[in-house]
């Protein structure tokens, strides 16, 4: 049942073909099964997840409609509160913390729409890095290669998806980290407009940057969890005071009247062939595209990286003070610097991203989205500090939100579309759209699947799941 | 492509709070790929700094602390540069309603 996709689990449930019982307990023999070999989950939530699947039976023995996700298994990075559980970010000083009051925002979203919350997930140290390569907790290894990195800082998210141990995660993403683990692990995953989701009960990483959303193996399972996530909160003072605005039933129009912006310059300069390639792939699936050259491309990334280095330093600065060994040790480096930098960078950062904002948005006038590379290159291996990029070597870790931060500056919506490669691990492509049309990017990635370019079966080495009990 | 930021010589482009950052020699601008990091961060900066903060920087940290300052000083560089109107108002958070 790994192969399961999250309609299907909860069609199937409402119809009472099977219980959310049985898919549960699948789940949980499936991370007994699969976990030690990829370090995805961190924690599971056995008890909950058995009493909230069996309230979803006793509701459909009632009679009653279920939700929409009804009995669809899902994890979260542990960065998200779960009511009862010390909410980690990845993070070993926060073994002392007081366990979560209440669920995130998400989390109870996730529940009124049926869903079964199954477990945490690995990611980097408090979400500062591109990896997951976690001193504390281990690497998390990508399913379809398990020496090479499953990518970050939603990495243990994206690899549980990869790997079928659910159909459905959370991650947060604030440079990329939804978007490097879905390019890395073969996978969709949906950052969604900054503000249009509440983050309330996800702990925070960049005040100015950070945003919430799905992994998924198809355009539809994301787009109907992300309905599930959507409504306003007036507990996260950037969460938009906007109706819901569901995506699911556009799928259906896909590419149809999309105008196609290809991505060239600075997108097609730092990519190694196969990323290109992989974005050729795409453009295959739509009619008509033109090149877009987005300006000072180089300079919105240097204004993501100032002010996330700045921001992303706050909220630590009394462990900074007082108990600097408890961080890991590139992470403290990291945080002591953006602890140290002149207000003016920051100042500059921010004035730059509103003149890039202006630019870009002026360019939506002429294209519905705009399509790049997810990454530079297909996984790493575990443990590699450099890569080569068009004869250059290149740090990793600083090097795999090229094409993601610029788009985070600003805010879009942004969703990428898993390119497979036979014999190869996977990589894919980056949609974005003007702010608030997650549907245009959705429809562009619905496009990409039904041509059958872009597909996220479970990773090979994990699609047998015999003898589970 | 990294285009080169023209320093020669022994400058110094911004001084912060009385402490110059200096930068010697060409470099290259740090978002590229081709990004060499010669801006140099020198002690007396951290120690300044360190003390305004209350934030101490253990000498084992130092390499390392430095190595992420000169990285986002060039990035910096970029952006500084950069010739955007006075009036310009920066967005400390984004509302995208």
């Amino acid at each position: 049942m790994s192969d399961c996709s999250a309609t299907e689990i909860a069609r199937s449930v409402a119809a009472g073909e099977r219980s959310a019982e049985a898919y549960a307990d699948d789940t949980l023999a499936r991370i007994r099964q699969h976990n030690p070999s990829i370090n995805a989950v961190t924690a599971v939530t056995e008890d909950r997840a058995l009493a909230e699947a069996r309230d979803i039976d006793a509701r459909r023995l009632r009679g009653e409609a279920l939700p929409p996700l009804a009995g669809v298994p899902y994890v979260v990075k542990n960065l998200y509160d779960i009511e009862g559980l010390v909410t980690l970010a990845g993070s070993a000083m926060r073994h002392k913390s007081d366990p979560a009051a209440e669920d995130a925002i998400l989390i109870q979203n996730l529940k009124k729409a049926g869903a079964i919350l199954i477990g945490t997930t690995n990611m980097d140290e408090f979400a500062c890095g591109f990896t997951t390569e976690n001193s504390h907790y281990g690497a998390t290894r990508n399913p379809h290669d398990t020496d090479r990195i499953a990518g970050g800082s939603s990495g243990g998210s994206a690899a549980a998806v990869s790997a079928g141990i659910t159909p459905l995660s959370l991650g947060s993403d604030t440079n990329g980290s939804i978007r490097v683990p879905a390019s890395l692990t073969g996978i969709f995953g949906l950052k969604p407009t900054f503000g249009r989701l509440s983050r309330r009960g996800a702990f925070p990483f960049v005040a100015s940057l950070d945003t919430v959303g799905p992994f998924a193996r198809s355009v539809a399972d994301l787009a109907l969890c992300y309905d599930a996530l959507q409504g306003p909160d007036k507990g996260d003072p950037i969460c938009a005071e906007r109706p819901d605005e569901p995506v699911l039933p556009l799928l259906s129009l896909a590419g149809e009247g999309l105008r196609v912006g290809v991505l060239t310059g600075y997108f097609e300069e730092n990519v190694e062939v196969v990323a290109l390639a992989a974005r050729d792939i795409a453009l295959d699936a739509f009619k008509e595209t033109r090149p877009v050259r987005l300006p000072e491309v180089e300079r919105a990334r240097a204004s993501a990286s100032i002010i996330t280095a700045s921001e992303g330093s706050m909220p630590h600065l009394d462990a900074l003070r007082t108990h600097p060994q408890d961080f890991d040790a590139l992470t403290l480096d990291r945080f002591l610097a953006g602890a140290l930098i002149p207000a003016t960078w920051v100042h500059q950062a921010q004035r730059f991203r509103h003149w890039f904002l202006r630019q870009v948005l002026e360019i939506f006038n002429e294209v519905d989205i705009l399509i790049s590379a997810a990454t530079p290159w297909p996984a790493t291996l575990i443990g590699q500090k450099e890569e080569g990029l068009n004869g250059d070597k290149l740090i990793v870790a600083r090097s795999l939100g090229f094409l993601t931060q610029p788009f985070s500056l600003i805010g879009l919506p942004a969703v990428v579309a898993p390119i497979p490669r036979e014999g190869a691990p996977p990589i894919g492509v980056q949609i974005v759209a003007a702010p608030r049309r997650e549907d245009l990017v959705l429809r562009a990635a619905s496009q990409l699947e039904q041509a059958g370019l872009s597909h996220a079966p479970v990773a090979a080495a994990f699609q047998q799941s015999e003898d589970l009990h | 492509m990294g285009s080169r930021v023209p320093l020669t010589g022994l400058q110094a482009p911004h001084t912060v709070i009385g402490i110059n950052v200096w930068h010697i020699g060409n470099c290259l601008k740090p978002t590229s790929r081709r990004a060499t990091f010669v801006t140099k961060i020198d002690d007396t900066y951290l120690d300044s700094l360190s003390r305004a903060t209350n934030i101490h920087v253990a000498q084992h940290n130092r390499d390392g602390v430095r190595a992420q300052l000169e990285r986002l000083a060039q990035m910096a560089d970029l952006i500084m540069e950069f010739p955007l109107r006075e009036t310009e108002e920066p967005i400390t958070k984004l509302h995208h309603e």
